[in-house]
This record gives structure tokens, C-alpha cells and sequence, in this order.
């Protein structure tokens, strides 16, 4: 197949015209513009055809970056980075325990709150069976990654969908008392959701939920740990 | 929206190559219908056009020809970049891929050898890795059958370009028909038996260079198919009429000159899939022993969960010996090293018949080991695994032990004296070489009969104290 490439100076003005009725803004009404130069198509040489084709080429890939970066950075940080008239608002510095924004925190690293903003990864060792509470379908599993295991609730059709090695990535989660149980979950507002098998190592002990905590004396909106209650799971016993 | 290429479960994150397949095709649909643009893409719209492609034939099998002929008409790489995309695809999601897609799939790869895509040859091999041993479902078998057909259609053209991917099919059929010929005979598996027979004696005896570049791995593959008409009477050839085999310029004249060839890695990743192969290899790079329980019942509970399974094994500790050399470093970490992982895969055999052929893979390099063409990281499993067992275990050390004088005495009775000669060799490097301090411990271990102590002091002077 071959391309006629025109090396007139006629040609190539045809090609600047149509390039400057089209900006890469990365705004999706810049199809609009683009709508009169689709008649051009049909009365136009290759070179411009080559041309338009390859400015709109050139939208579909920018939108399709848009689409990917606004579900990597959430809605609110992609507004931010288009409109760059506003300014960046000031988020007020974040106290210990107490976070705005989810970000992926250790197992070893996690404290009893009454937030769900706790975003971690680790692998199912041992899964519970499943019993019902009221109306729902419970189970106890321990998790762990390389840093600490715990114990993880999982919650009605959660307790179907996930088996031991399976790879876990937690957002929004909650590490709270349930039932005098001290347990992370995804919660109502979090989720959990599979991203791999095997491949990750781990250790037992230290068991976050096998620790005994108390409110920070100098901030009582915090937890601190008083002491180990057992150096690993008292539900799942290591393997000899 | 775009139908998919798997069935992801709830609560499973979608596959980050399906994602990318999926919204290629989604944002560049309207361009995937004719008439075509014959506009030359940008490189980032090519990679996205293929990926695009990739997904029309896939899903859309009623415009598939369409695709294909898109494809035709913008390539501009020999293929490389879609036959890639192809590879990378058969290797991370072919368990999951739904039935009409492998459909697709296998039709697909059928046109890239067509065209002679490059890199055709990986998708192939990727395929054949697919293969499950020991496993006679519906879509094992299914899997089995088009690519017998695929080669013995595409027979010429794969002997004429990519004749490596004949030797790699004859190592996994005869593997797999192994499997088929075990046990009671069913209807459905007649017919695939009848095709892969036919397919392995076809290259046997019309091609018979691609048998020796296997190497000596071929010799203990036929010896399990004995039973076989077709095969024992290729084994009669080869042992007592070599002279049959004309290869073109190599005097085939005996057995020997096979048992001699080191039969390379490649062939030993042939029969472990890709997920197993990554399970395998996290454990023995990342695990810490002592640390490593569950991850071996994870591994047991995916690949090793029916009692047909355990044949599985024997691929699996040749995979381990030949085909997974870890470095110094980590073999002097305390991350799990190969001969504990053979040691549980042998001890959680139920039939004596997987033993013997474990311990057959586990010793096979061992038989006619030459220093100059063998590799010592093959034979230092089996004699770690020997070491290690004897003050707990020393039940496996004996055994070993009994198998391997028993070896050397009977498999292959006319060359005695060159397994003696390799065995000794082997002992006598791997002392040499400090894997292990010296056999004082096999020979001075008092829980070891008297009599297999002084076989092994014979073995290991090379024969020649003493008569046999």
C-alpha cells in the first residue's frame, strides 16, 4: 500500500490550516471543532486525511490517559491538575492516627479507630469457617504481609469470593472492636478486592489483633499499645 | 461495552492486560470497521491498533477475517508487536480465558504461523506449556487435539522455519500420551491417542535429528510409553538397529551417544506451566525454610489436588534439578533450598510407580554425567537431599541409596560400565567441588545396612574394587 506524500507548498499550507482548528486541551468538547473539518475528509488529499487522522489519533489517546489517571488519582486530583487557575488548596497536616486520605500502610503499622481509611495489601494464610450473624454470613481469616498478620472479618459474599494464598488488596478498610473482637474489615464504605495468589511472604507474629491497646494519655482520640495479649493468633495456631 | 476475554469474579481485580486489550478496542472500535484508514499510525497508535485487533478477533469472531485483514494491512514489524501481545496474553491468562476465546485463540495463532509472525515459534511453546499434565478434562483434551492438528497441518512450514518447535511438541506429546494411555481405555481419547502417536512417530522416524537434540530425556520418555506398539518398536530400532535413523550428517551408531547429551532446561520448562513455574521459583527465591508450610500447601492444594495429580511431580523435580539453578547467595541463605522441596514432593507420593519415576528424574543426570558436557547444579539436589535426611529422615537417604545401586545394575545392563563410570564421577565432583564435605556421612552412617555402604564405596571407586 502506498502513501502519496506531497511535498507542495500547497499541500502543505492545506495541512497547517487544518491542525489549527484542533488543540490538544484534553477537552472532550474539542470533537465539536473537530465536527466542519470532517467534511474536509471528503474532498481532501491523503496528506491531510494522514494528518487529521493522526491529530484526532492524538485526542483518543489523551482521553484515554484522562480516563486512566482520573481513576488512578480519584475525581477530586484530576480537576486540580486540569484547572491550573485554581489554587491548591491547603490540607491541614495530618495528627498521628488520624489520616484524610487513605494511604497503604504496613500490617505492623495499624492502630484501633474508629476511621475507615485504611488501605493495605497482604495474603490470606488461614480462612475461618462461615457462620451467620443475623442475617449475614461472617468469617475469620488470618492475613499477614512481611511486616505483622491479623485478623480479617470478611462479610457476607466476601466469604465465598476469597480462599487462603489469595493476595488482598484492602481500601477504606476498618480495624476496630466488634463484639470485643479486635478485627479489620473493608466495612461499608471499603473494599476488598483480589489482585494475585502466592507470591507474597510473610510473618505471624507479630498479631495486631492479639495486642491489648489503650487511648493515648497525651491525645484520647488515639490508641496506643499497652501489651501483647499472644505473639501470634490464639484462633489460628502457627503451623509446626 | 465489550465483551470480555475472562469471566472476572466479584471482588477480583481485572487483569492489567486485559484492562489495556479491552479499552484499546472500546476507544478505537469505530477505526475497527471497514472502510480502513490508510493513514500510516503514529507508533503509540500502532501499539494501540494491535492491542485493538487483538481484542476484535478474540471477542468478535463473526469479523474476525475483517480483523485479521486490518492487521494485514497496517503491519509494519513482521507481526512482533501483536505475536507479542499474543505471548504475553497465552502466558498470564490462558487458564482464565472463557472457551470461545481459546477458540479464537488457537485459530489466531494458526494465522501468525500462516504469515510467519515473528516470535510464532514462543506463542507455540506457550501453548504447548498449557498442556496440563495428568489432567484428562474436557478442556485439557480439547486444547491437546487442535494443536496436534495445528502441527500436522502446519508440518512443512514448521520443519522448514522453526524446527525447534517440532522437538519441544515431540517432548510434550510424548509426555502427555503417558497420561492418555494410563489406565482404562475411553472413547473420547481414541482418536487424540491415535493423532499424537501418529504426530510423535512421524517426526521419530522421518526427522530424526530433532530426537537427538532432546537429548537423553527422550530415552526415559519412550521408555515409559514401552507398551505402546509403535514405541517399543522405535526403542528396539534405536537399541539394536540404529542404523534405521539416517541423519544427515551425524552417524547415529548407538544409544549411548543420547544418553550422553544433556537434555537442556528448556525441555524441562515444557511440561510446568507458567503459574506453576512462578509458584515454584517464589518459593525457592523467597521463602525462608522453616517458613514455608503454607505456601507448600497452597501450591499442593492448587496443582496437586487429585491422586492422578502426583504424576505431575516427576515434571516437577526434573524442572527443579535441571531447569532452576538459584545463585550462591541463595544457597547460602536460609531460603528454602531444592532438596527440601524434593524431599516433601517425594515423601507425599501415594503410588509406588510416581516414586520410582521421581527418583528416576531425581537421579537421571547422575547415570551418565560427564564433567565436561554436565552441570553440576543438576546432581546436587539428590545428593543434598541425601546428606540432609540422615540423622531425621534417614528412611529417604536409604532409599535413594537402594535406588541408585539398583539403577546402575539394571537400566541399561550393556552399559553397565559407563553408569558406574558416570555415577562415580558424579560423587567424586561434587566432593571435589565442596557441595557436600565427603560421603564419610553415607559411608559411615550407622543407621545404613552394611551391604548398600559397601555398594556405594564400590560405586564410588568407579567399579573397579571388587567384582560387581
Amino acid at each position: 500500500m502506498l502513501q502519496k506524500w506531497g511535498r507542495d507548498k500547497e499541500k502543505k499550507k492545506e495541512r497547517e490550516d487544518i491542525s489549527q482548528t484542533v488543540t490538544t486541551s484534553g477537552d472532550p468538547d474539542t470533537l465539536s471543532l473537530l465536527r466542519p473539518s470532517l467534511s474536509l475528509l471528503k474532498h481532501r488529499s491523503f496528506t491531510a486525511c494522514r494528518h487529521f487522522t493522526l491529530t484526532l489519533a492524538s485526542i483518543f489517546v489523551h482521553n484515554i490517559e484522562f480516563k486512566r489517571k482520573k481513576r488512578e488519582l480519584g475525581s477530586v486530583a484530576v480537576f486540580v491538575r486540569l484547572n491550573d487557575r485554581e489554587p491548591q488548596s491547603q490540607r491541614p497536616i495530618p495528627s498521628v492516627g488520624v489520616l484524610n486520605k487513605s494511604e497503604m500502610v504496613l500490617l505492623k503499622d495499624i492502630v484501633p479507630a474508629a476511621q475507615n481509611n485504611i488501605e493495605s495489601k497482604f495474603i490470606v494464610l488461614e480462612k475461618g469457617s462461615t457462620t451467620l450473624e443475623g442475617q449475614n454470613r461472617i468469617c475469620l481469616t488470618l492475613v499477614a504481609d512481611e511486616t505483622a498478620a491479623v485478623h480479617l472479618q470478611l462479610w457476607g459474599d466476601e466469604c465465598d469470593a476469597f480462599n487462603s494464598g489469595d493476595i488482598i488488596h484492602l481500601t477504606k478498610g476498618i480495624f476496630s472492636y466488634q463484639h470485643a473482637n479486635l478485627i479489620l474489615r473493608a466495612g461499608k464504605r471499603g473494599r476488598l478486592e483480589k489482585i494475585g495468589e502466592f507470591t507474597m511472604s510473610y510473618v505471624e507474629i507479630p498479631n495486631m489483633s492479639e495486642i491489648h491497646w489503650i487511648p493515648d494519655p497525651s491525645n484520647s482520640k488515639n490508641y496506643i499499645q499497652d501489651y501483647v495479649i499472644s505473639p501470634h493468633s490464639r484462633i489460628f495456631p502457627l503451623i509446626p | 461495552m465489550a465483551s470480555r476475554l475472562t469471566l472476572t469474579p466479584p471482588f477480583e481485580a481485572e487483569n492489567a492486560l486485559e484492562t489495556s486489550l479491552r479499552e484499546a478496542f472500546e476507544s478505537l472500535k469505530p477505526s475497527l470497521r471497514p472502510p480502513f484508514s490508510v493513514a500510516i499510525p503514529t507508533p503509540d497508535q500502532y501499539t494501540l491498533l494491535n492491542r485493538a485487533i487483538l481484542h476484535g478477533v478474540l471477542t468478535e469472531p463473526q469479523f474476525a477475517k475483517t480483523h485479521i485483514k486490518h492487521l494485514h494491512a497496517l503491519v509494519t514489524d513482521g507481526y512482533a508487536t501483536f505475536v507479542n501481545l499474543l505471548l504475553n496474553l497465552v502466558n498470564h491468562l490462558y487458564p482464565k480465558l472463557l472457551a470461545s476465546v481459546k477458540t479464537q485463540l488457537v485459530w489466531l495463532t494458526d494465522q501468525t504461523i500462516g504469515v510467519l509472525g515473528i516470535g510464532y515459534d514462543a506463542v507455540l511453546v506457550s501453548l504447548l506449556r498449557q498442556i496440563a499434565g495428568a489432567d484428562c478434562g474436557d478442556g485439557n483434551l480439547w486444547l491437546c487435539s487442535r494443536l496436534v492438528t495445528l502441527f500436522l497441518e502446519q508440518w512443512h512450514c514448521l520443519l522448514e522455519d522453526a524446527p525447534h518447535v517440532l522437538s519441544f511438541a515431540l517432548y510434550t506429546f510424548l509426555r502427555v500420551l503417558t497420561d492418555h494411555c494410563r489406565g482404562v481405555s475411553v472413547e473420547k481419547l481414541e482418536t487424540l491417542k491415535r493423532l499424537e502417536i501418529h504426530l510423535c512417530v512421524k517426526i521419530v522416524r522421518e526427522e530424526f535429528h530433532l530426537c537427538l537434540k532432546i537429548g537423553r530425556d527422550f530415552i526415559r520418555l519412550l521408555q515409559d510409553l514401552v507398551h505402546v506398539p509403535e514405541f517399543r518398536a522405535i526403542l528396539k530400532d534405536i537399541v539394536f538397529n540404529p542404523c534405521v535413523f539416517n541423519v544427515v550428517g551425524f552417524q547415529f551408531k548407538d544409544v549411548s551417544q543420547i544418553y550422553f547429551t544433556r537434555t537442556s532446561s528448556r525441555y524441562s520448562l515444557l511440561r510446568i506451566s507458567p503459574d506453576m513455574e512462578t509458584q515454584l521459583r517464589f518459593l525457592l527465591t523467597s521463602i525462608k525454610l522453616g517458613h514455608h508450610k503454607r505456601h507448600q500447601l497452597w501450591f499442593a492444594k492448587k496443582f496437586l489436588n487429585e491422586p492422578d495429580k502426583e504424576f505431575v511431580i516427576v515434571d516437577i523435580v526434573r524442572f527443579i534439578c535441571c531447569a532452576h539453578h538459584p545463585s550462591n547467595e541463595i544457597i547460602q541463605s536460609d531460603i528454602v533450598p531444592r532438596w527440601a522441596l524434593i524431599g516433601w514432593l517425594l515423601t507425599s507420593c501415594r503410588s509406588n510407580h510416581v516414586v520410582a519415576n521421581v527418583k528416576l528424574a531425581l537421579f537421571y543426570d547422575w547415570l551418565f554425567f560427564d564433567e565436561r558436557v554436565d552441570n553440576i547444579m543438576n546432581i546436587e539436589p539428590a545428593v543434598l537431599l541425601m546428606v540432609h535426611s540422615v540423622p531425621n529422615y534417614v528412611d529417604i537417604t536409604h532409599a535413594l541409596l537402594e535406588f541408585l545401586l539398583h539403577l546402575v545394575d539394571n537400566y541399561d545392563v550393556e552399559r553397565k560400565g559407563m553408569m558406574i563410570k558416570g555415577v562415580s564421577s558424579a560423587f567424586q565432583l561434587l566432593v571435589r567441588k565442596g557441595v557436600i564435605r565427603s560421603l564419610d556421612v553415607l559411608i559411615s552412617c550407622p543407621a545404613l545396612p552394611p551391604g548398600l555402604k559397601e555398594g556405594l564405596k564400590r560405586l564410588v571407586a568407579g567399579g573397579k574394587v571388587g567384582s560387581s
